[in-house]
Protein backbone atom coordinates (compact mmCIF):
# COMPACT_ATOMS: atom_id res chain seq x y z
CA UNK A 1 0.00 0.00 0.00
CA UNK A 2 1.04 3.71 -0.32
CA UNK A 3 2.36 5.36 2.57
CA UNK A 4 2.86 8.83 1.99
CA UNK A 5 2.09 11.20 4.00
CA UNK A 6 0.32 13.93 3.52
CA UNK A 7 2.45 17.37 4.67
CA UNK A 8 0.27 19.60 4.03
CA UNK A 9 -1.92 18.79 7.09
CA UNK A 10 0.89 18.17 9.02
CA UNK A 11 1.02 20.41 12.37
CA UNK A 12 -2.29 22.63 11.17
CA UNK A 13 -5.19 22.87 13.28
CA UNK A 14 -7.50 19.88 12.23
CA UNK A 15 -11.06 19.22 13.56
CA UNK A 16 -12.47 15.92 14.66
CA UNK A 17 -16.18 14.66 14.01
CA UNK A 18 -17.27 12.14 15.88
CA UNK A 19 -19.87 9.88 13.89
CA UNK A 20 -20.61 6.54 16.23
CA UNK A 21 -17.21 4.68 15.64
CA UNK A 22 -16.36 6.74 13.01
CA UNK A 23 -13.69 10.13 13.59
CA UNK A 24 -13.13 12.28 10.28
CA UNK A 25 -10.57 14.52 10.30
CA UNK A 26 -11.17 18.54 8.99
CA UNK A 27 -8.65 20.96 8.58
CA UNK A 28 -10.56 23.56 10.78
CA UNK A 29 -10.44 26.40 8.64
CA UNK A 30 -13.21 24.59 7.31
CA UNK A 31 -15.39 24.68 9.81
CA UNK A 32 -17.26 28.21 9.97
CA UNK A 33 -19.50 26.80 12.92
CA UNK A 34 -20.68 24.60 15.45
CA UNK A 35 -24.45 25.04 16.41
CA UNK A 36 -26.15 22.79 18.78
CA UNK A 37 -28.68 20.09 17.73
CA UNK A 38 -31.42 22.22 19.79
CA UNK A 39 -30.98 24.71 16.83
CA UNK A 40 -32.28 22.43 14.30
CA UNK A 41 -35.05 23.19 12.48
CA UNK A 42 -36.84 19.79 11.96
CA UNK A 43 -40.26 20.89 10.84
CA UNK A 44 -40.88 20.25 7.24
CA UNK A 45 -37.27 18.62 6.93
CA UNK A 46 -36.65 17.03 2.72
CA UNK A 47 -36.56 13.57 1.99
CA UNK A 48 -32.22 13.00 2.99
CA UNK A 49 -32.41 15.76 5.40
CA UNK A 50 -33.24 15.96 8.80
CA UNK A 51 -33.66 19.80 9.12
CA UNK A 52 -32.65 23.17 8.99
CA UNK A 53 -30.32 25.27 10.37
CA UNK A 54 -30.49 29.12 10.08
CA UNK A 55 -26.76 30.79 10.07
CA UNK A 56 -25.88 34.15 8.33
CA UNK A 57 -29.41 35.18 7.46
CA UNK A 58 -29.75 31.66 5.46
CA UNK A 59 -31.28 28.26 6.19
CA UNK A 60 -29.34 25.54 5.34
CA UNK A 61 -30.13 21.74 4.87
CA UNK A 62 -29.07 19.30 7.89
CA UNK A 63 -27.62 16.03 6.75
CA UNK A 64 -26.80 13.12 9.11
CA UNK A 65 -24.84 10.52 8.25
CA UNK A 66 -24.24 7.04 9.82
CA UNK A 67 -20.83 5.66 11.02
CA UNK A 68 -20.76 4.18 7.44
CA UNK A 69 -21.47 7.90 6.16
CA UNK A 70 -24.44 6.90 4.49
CA UNK A 71 -27.86 9.46 5.02
CA UNK A 72 -29.52 8.87 7.33
CA UNK A 73 -33.22 10.46 8.42
CA UNK A 74 -33.49 9.67 11.78
CA UNK A 75 -31.11 11.52 13.90
CA UNK A 76 -29.34 9.04 16.27
CA UNK A 77 -29.89 9.02 19.90
CA UNK A 78 -25.44 10.02 20.04
CA UNK A 79 -25.65 13.24 17.99
CA UNK A 80 -25.23 16.54 19.59
CA UNK A 81 -23.87 18.74 17.76
CA UNK A 82 -24.49 20.36 14.13
CA UNK A 83 -21.30 21.24 12.50
CA UNK A 84 -21.11 23.73 9.58
CA UNK A 85 -18.60 23.10 7.08
CA UNK A 86 -17.24 25.76 4.47
CA UNK A 87 -17.21 24.42 0.72
CA UNK A 88 -16.26 26.22 -2.59
CA UNK A 89 -16.70 29.73 -1.77
CA UNK A 90 -17.46 30.94 2.04
CA UNK A 91 -21.06 31.77 1.20
CA UNK A 92 -21.65 27.94 0.74
CA UNK A 93 -22.02 25.59 3.60
CA UNK A 94 -22.45 21.87 4.48
CA UNK A 95 -24.52 21.14 7.75
CA UNK A 96 -23.50 18.15 9.15
CA UNK A 97 -24.75 16.29 12.13
CA UNK A 98 -22.76 14.82 14.12
CA UNK A 99 -21.97 13.31 18.23
CA UNK A 100 -19.22 15.51 19.10
CA UNK A 101 -16.58 17.47 17.86
CA UNK A 102 -12.95 17.90 18.92
CA UNK A 103 -10.01 20.45 18.16
CA UNK A 104 -6.43 19.76 17.75
CA UNK A 105 -4.71 22.45 17.98
CA UNK A 106 -1.67 20.95 16.61
CA UNK A 107 -2.37 17.78 14.26
CA UNK A 108 1.30 15.35 14.25
CA UNK A 109 -0.04 12.29 13.07
CA UNK A 110 1.29 10.79 10.07
CA UNK A 111 -1.26 10.62 7.26
CA UNK A 112 -1.48 7.07 5.18
CA UNK A 113 -2.97 7.03 1.75
CA UNK A 114 -6.03 5.74 1.27
CA UNK A 115 -5.01 1.68 -0.07
CA UNK A 116 -5.78 0.85 -3.76
CA UNK A 117 -8.29 -2.20 -2.92
CA UNK A 118 -10.18 -0.08 -0.82
CA UNK A 119 -10.77 2.78 -2.90
CA UNK A 120 -14.34 3.60 -4.00
CA UNK A 121 -15.58 6.10 -6.46
CA UNK A 122 -16.79 9.01 -5.01
CA UNK A 123 -15.54 8.16 -1.31
CA UNK A 124 -15.02 11.59 0.71
CA UNK A 125 -12.04 9.64 2.16
CA UNK A 126 -8.71 11.00 1.42
CA UNK A 127 -6.05 9.17 3.72
CA UNK A 128 -6.22 7.19 7.22
CA UNK A 129 -4.26 8.43 10.30
CA UNK A 130 -4.32 6.62 13.93
CA UNK A 131 -4.67 8.70 16.78
CA UNK A 132 -4.66 7.31 20.48
CA UNK A 133 -4.62 3.99 19.15
CA UNK A 134 -8.11 4.49 17.16
CA UNK A 135 -8.58 5.14 13.46
CA UNK A 136 -9.23 8.79 11.94
CA UNK A 137 -10.02 9.43 8.30
CA UNK A 138 -9.36 12.29 6.62
CA UNK A 139 -11.81 14.41 4.67
CA UNK A 140 -12.77 17.45 3.72
CA UNK A 141 -16.14 19.66 3.07
CA UNK A 142 -16.12 19.55 -0.57
CA UNK A 143 -15.68 15.63 -0.63
CA UNK A 144 -18.66 15.56 1.69
CA UNK A 145 -20.34 17.53 -0.33
CA UNK A 146 -19.77 15.42 -3.05
CA UNK A 147 -20.20 12.33 -1.63
CA UNK A 148 -24.14 13.64 -0.01
CA UNK A 149 -25.12 15.00 -3.85
CA UNK A 150 -24.03 11.44 -4.79
CA UNK A 151 -26.56 9.80 -2.78
CA UNK A 152 -28.80 12.15 -3.56
CA UNK A 153 -28.98 11.13 -6.94
CA UNK A 154 -29.56 7.94 -5.71
CA UNK A 155 -32.59 8.82 -3.25
CA UNK A 156 -33.95 10.97 -6.97
CA UNK A 157 -33.37 14.19 -7.15
CA UNK A 158 -36.79 14.88 -7.43
CA UNK A 159 -37.24 14.03 -3.37
CA UNK A 160 -33.78 15.68 -2.69
CA UNK A 161 -33.26 19.22 -1.51
CA UNK A 162 -30.43 20.70 -2.66
CA UNK A 163 -27.76 21.35 -0.55
CA UNK A 164 -27.24 25.24 -0.84
CA UNK A 165 -28.86 27.70 1.23
CA UNK A 166 -32.12 29.46 1.56
CA UNK A 167 -32.67 33.07 2.04
CA UNK A 168 -34.17 34.12 4.78
CA UNK A 169 -37.18 35.92 3.97
CA UNK A 170 -40.38 37.55 6.42
CA UNK A 171 -42.43 34.41 3.96
CA UNK A 172 -40.13 32.06 4.71
CA UNK A 173 -42.19 28.54 5.91
CA UNK A 174 -39.48 27.88 8.11
CA UNK A 175 -39.21 29.32 11.76
CA UNK A 176 -35.93 31.00 12.22
CA UNK A 177 -34.76 30.67 15.28
CA UNK A 178 -31.85 29.81 17.35
CA UNK A 179 -29.70 30.40 15.06
CA UNK A 180 -26.15 32.13 15.21
CA UNK A 181 -25.39 34.97 12.54
CA UNK A 182 -22.39 35.27 11.15
CA UNK B 1 6.59 -24.36 -11.09
CA UNK B 2 7.67 -21.33 -13.68
CA UNK B 3 7.06 -18.81 -10.21
CA UNK B 4 10.02 -16.31 -9.81
CA UNK B 5 8.36 -15.44 -6.38
CA UNK B 6 8.49 -18.92 -4.55
CA UNK B 7 11.77 -20.45 -4.37
CA UNK B 8 13.27 -23.69 -5.72
CA UNK B 9 14.82 -25.58 -3.23
CA UNK B 10 15.46 -28.50 -6.41
CA UNK B 11 18.72 -29.22 -8.21
CA UNK B 12 17.32 -30.76 -11.02
CA UNK B 13 15.18 -28.37 -13.16
CA UNK B 14 12.75 -31.04 -14.44
CA UNK B 15 11.88 -32.05 -10.69
CA UNK B 16 12.42 -28.66 -9.37
CA UNK B 17 10.56 -28.61 -5.92
CA UNK B 18 9.87 -25.20 -4.76
CA UNK B 19 8.57 -23.83 -1.22
CA UNK B 20 5.32 -21.81 -0.59
CA UNK B 21 2.83 -21.50 2.27
CA UNK B 22 -0.55 -23.03 1.97
CA UNK B 23 -3.10 -20.38 3.01
CA UNK B 24 -6.84 -21.41 3.67
CA UNK B 25 -8.99 -18.23 3.23
CA UNK B 26 -12.21 -20.01 3.78
CA UNK B 27 -12.83 -23.30 4.71
CA UNK B 28 -13.73 -24.12 0.79
CA UNK B 29 -10.72 -21.71 -0.63
CA UNK B 30 -6.99 -21.90 -0.28
CA UNK B 31 -4.76 -20.59 -2.33
CA UNK B 32 -0.76 -20.15 -1.97
CA UNK B 33 1.87 -17.28 -1.67
CA UNK B 34 5.55 -17.83 -2.00
CA UNK B 35 7.57 -18.67 1.09
CA UNK B 36 9.33 -14.90 1.50
CA UNK B 37 6.01 -13.05 1.04
CA UNK B 38 4.22 -14.42 4.40
CA UNK B 39 6.03 -12.19 6.81
CA UNK B 40 3.72 -12.23 10.04
CA UNK B 41 0.59 -13.67 11.57
CA UNK B 42 -1.43 -10.95 13.01
CA UNK B 43 -4.44 -11.10 15.23
CA UNK B 44 -7.98 -9.95 13.60
CA UNK B 45 -9.30 -8.78 16.58
CA UNK B 46 -6.98 -5.13 16.45
CA UNK B 47 -9.10 -4.87 12.81
CA UNK B 48 -10.55 -1.08 12.30
CA UNK B 49 -13.21 -0.64 10.28
CA UNK B 50 -13.39 1.97 7.30
CA UNK B 51 -16.20 3.49 5.47
CA UNK B 52 -17.06 3.37 2.52
CA UNK B 53 -15.09 0.72 1.08
CA UNK B 54 -15.43 -2.40 -1.28
CA UNK B 55 -17.31 -5.37 0.67
CA UNK B 56 -13.85 -7.59 0.42
CA UNK B 57 -11.87 -4.98 1.81
CA UNK B 58 -13.23 -2.86 4.40
CA UNK B 59 -11.01 -2.71 7.67
CA UNK B 60 -7.45 -2.07 8.38
CA UNK B 61 -4.85 -3.23 11.14
CA UNK B 62 -2.06 -0.86 12.19
CA UNK B 63 1.68 -2.35 12.04
CA UNK B 64 4.43 -0.65 12.76
CA UNK B 65 3.51 2.60 12.12
CA UNK B 66 2.19 1.87 9.01
CA UNK B 67 -2.02 1.14 8.47
CA UNK B 68 -2.40 -1.77 6.09
CA UNK B 69 -5.58 -3.22 4.80
CA UNK B 70 -7.40 -6.56 5.42
CA UNK B 71 -8.16 -8.27 2.29
CA UNK B 72 -11.38 -10.98 2.89
CA UNK B 73 -9.67 -13.01 -0.39
CA UNK B 74 -12.73 -15.51 -0.16
CA UNK B 75 -15.12 -12.71 -0.51
CA UNK B 76 -13.10 -10.92 -3.26
CA UNK B 77 -13.22 -14.55 -4.99
CA UNK B 78 -17.26 -14.58 -5.59
CA UNK B 79 -17.12 -16.82 -2.18
CA UNK B 80 -18.90 -16.44 1.60
CA UNK B 81 -16.84 -14.41 4.03
CA UNK B 82 -14.07 -15.89 6.12
CA UNK B 83 -14.55 -17.04 9.26
CA UNK B 84 -11.52 -15.15 9.79
CA UNK B 85 -9.32 -15.43 13.40
CA UNK B 86 -5.93 -14.32 12.20
CA UNK B 87 -4.25 -12.41 9.46
CA UNK B 88 -1.61 -12.91 7.03
CA UNK B 89 0.85 -9.95 6.68
CA UNK B 90 1.83 -10.21 3.32
CA UNK B 91 4.77 -8.73 1.48
CA UNK B 92 5.25 -7.65 -2.71
CA UNK B 93 6.71 -6.33 -5.01
CA UNK B 94 4.43 -3.01 -5.95
CA UNK B 95 5.48 -2.40 -9.86
CA UNK B 96 3.51 0.56 -10.03
CA UNK B 97 5.02 2.52 -7.19
CA UNK B 98 7.99 0.55 -7.84
CA UNK B 99 8.12 0.07 -3.90
CA UNK B 100 7.21 -2.80 -1.24
CA UNK B 101 3.87 -3.24 -1.00
CA UNK B 102 2.16 -4.75 2.64
CA UNK B 103 -0.92 -5.52 3.12
CA UNK B 104 -2.97 -9.03 5.36
CA UNK B 105 -5.15 -11.79 4.16
CA UNK B 106 -7.85 -12.84 6.36
CA UNK B 107 -7.30 -16.60 7.55
CA UNK B 108 -10.03 -19.47 8.39
CA UNK B 109 -7.00 -21.61 9.58
CA UNK B 110 -2.93 -21.20 10.19
CA UNK B 111 -0.48 -21.18 7.07
CA UNK B 112 0.50 -24.57 6.10
CA UNK B 113 4.06 -24.72 4.93
CA UNK B 114 4.49 -27.11 1.90
CA UNK B 115 6.66 -27.93 -1.43
CA UNK B 116 5.35 -28.24 -4.35
CA UNK B 117 7.26 -29.89 -7.77
CA UNK B 118 6.88 -28.31 -10.91
CA UNK B 119 5.00 -31.95 -12.14
CA UNK B 120 2.23 -30.44 -9.81
CA UNK B 121 1.49 -27.53 -12.44
CA UNK B 122 -2.00 -27.33 -13.88
CA UNK B 123 -4.21 -24.60 -15.55
CA UNK B 124 -5.55 -22.10 -13.14
CA UNK B 125 -9.09 -21.93 -13.25
CA UNK B 126 -11.01 -19.09 -15.14
CA UNK B 127 -12.01 -17.49 -12.35
CA UNK B 128 -8.81 -16.96 -10.61
CA UNK B 129 -6.85 -16.05 -13.15
CA UNK B 130 -7.52 -12.55 -13.23
CA UNK B 131 -5.47 -12.45 -9.36
CA UNK B 132 -3.19 -15.80 -10.01
CA UNK B 133 0.52 -16.18 -11.79
CA UNK B 134 0.10 -19.57 -11.86
CA UNK B 135 -1.91 -23.09 -10.44
CA UNK B 136 -0.62 -26.49 -9.14
CA UNK B 137 -2.46 -29.69 -7.65
CA UNK B 138 -2.62 -30.49 -4.22
CA UNK B 139 -4.51 -33.10 -2.47
CA UNK B 140 -6.91 -33.40 -5.61
CA UNK B 141 -7.15 -29.72 -5.27
CA UNK B 142 -6.35 -26.81 -7.77
CA UNK B 143 -4.48 -24.33 -5.95
CA UNK B 144 -3.88 -20.74 -7.28
CA UNK B 145 -0.64 -19.00 -6.72
CA UNK B 146 -1.28 -15.15 -5.90
CA UNK B 147 -0.21 -12.70 -7.38
CA UNK B 148 -0.42 -10.18 -4.21
CA UNK B 149 0.19 -6.79 -6.60
CA UNK B 150 -2.94 -7.77 -8.34
CA UNK B 151 -4.67 -8.65 -4.90
CA UNK B 152 -4.24 -5.57 -3.15
CA UNK B 153 -4.39 -3.13 -6.45
CA UNK B 154 -7.51 -1.15 -7.28
CA UNK B 155 -10.65 -3.40 -7.45
CA UNK B 156 -12.91 -1.85 -10.54
CA UNK B 157 -15.97 -3.86 -9.43
CA UNK B 158 -15.29 -2.71 -5.48
CA UNK B 159 -14.42 0.80 -6.59
CA UNK B 160 -17.97 1.42 -8.89
CA UNK B 161 -20.27 -0.04 -6.55
CA UNK B 162 -22.67 2.13 -4.30
CA UNK B 163 -23.82 -1.10 -2.53
CA UNK B 164 -26.27 0.45 0.60
CA UNK B 165 -29.15 2.09 -0.51
CA UNK B 166 -30.05 5.30 1.31
CA UNK B 167 -32.36 4.72 4.44
CA UNK B 168 -35.16 6.86 4.40
CA UNK B 169 -37.16 6.62 7.50
CA UNK B 170 -39.39 9.83 7.76
CA UNK B 171 -41.24 8.46 10.39
CA UNK B 172 -38.96 7.91 12.49
CA UNK B 173 -38.02 11.34 11.86
CA UNK B 174 -41.20 12.62 12.76
CA UNK B 175 -41.00 10.62 15.87
CA UNK B 176 -37.92 12.93 16.87
CA UNK B 177 -39.73 16.03 15.77
CA UNK B 178 -42.47 15.48 18.30
CA UNK B 179 -39.89 14.49 21.18
CA UNK B 180 -37.86 17.57 20.83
Amino acid sequence: MRSILQQGQQGRQMVLLKIGQTQLLLAQDQVRAVESLLDLQVQQAQPGSVGWVAFGGQRWPAFALDHELYLQTALAESSRACVLLQHGTAQRLLALVCDEVQVLAQFTAGLHALPDAMCVLQSPLQALSRMDGKLVCLTEAARLVKWIEALQEELGREEAPALDGVEVTAGSQIPVTGGRDA
Amino acid sequence: MHNPQISKTGQDSKSAVTDAWLLEVSPQVRVAVGIREVLQLLDWQDAHPVPLTPGCCQQVVFWREKILPVMDLSLRLGGSATGCNLLALVAYQDIVRQSAGLGTLMLAAPPRRISVADTQACPCPENLKELALAAFEFEKNVIPILDLAKVFAINPAGRDSLKKIVKISNVALAQYAISN
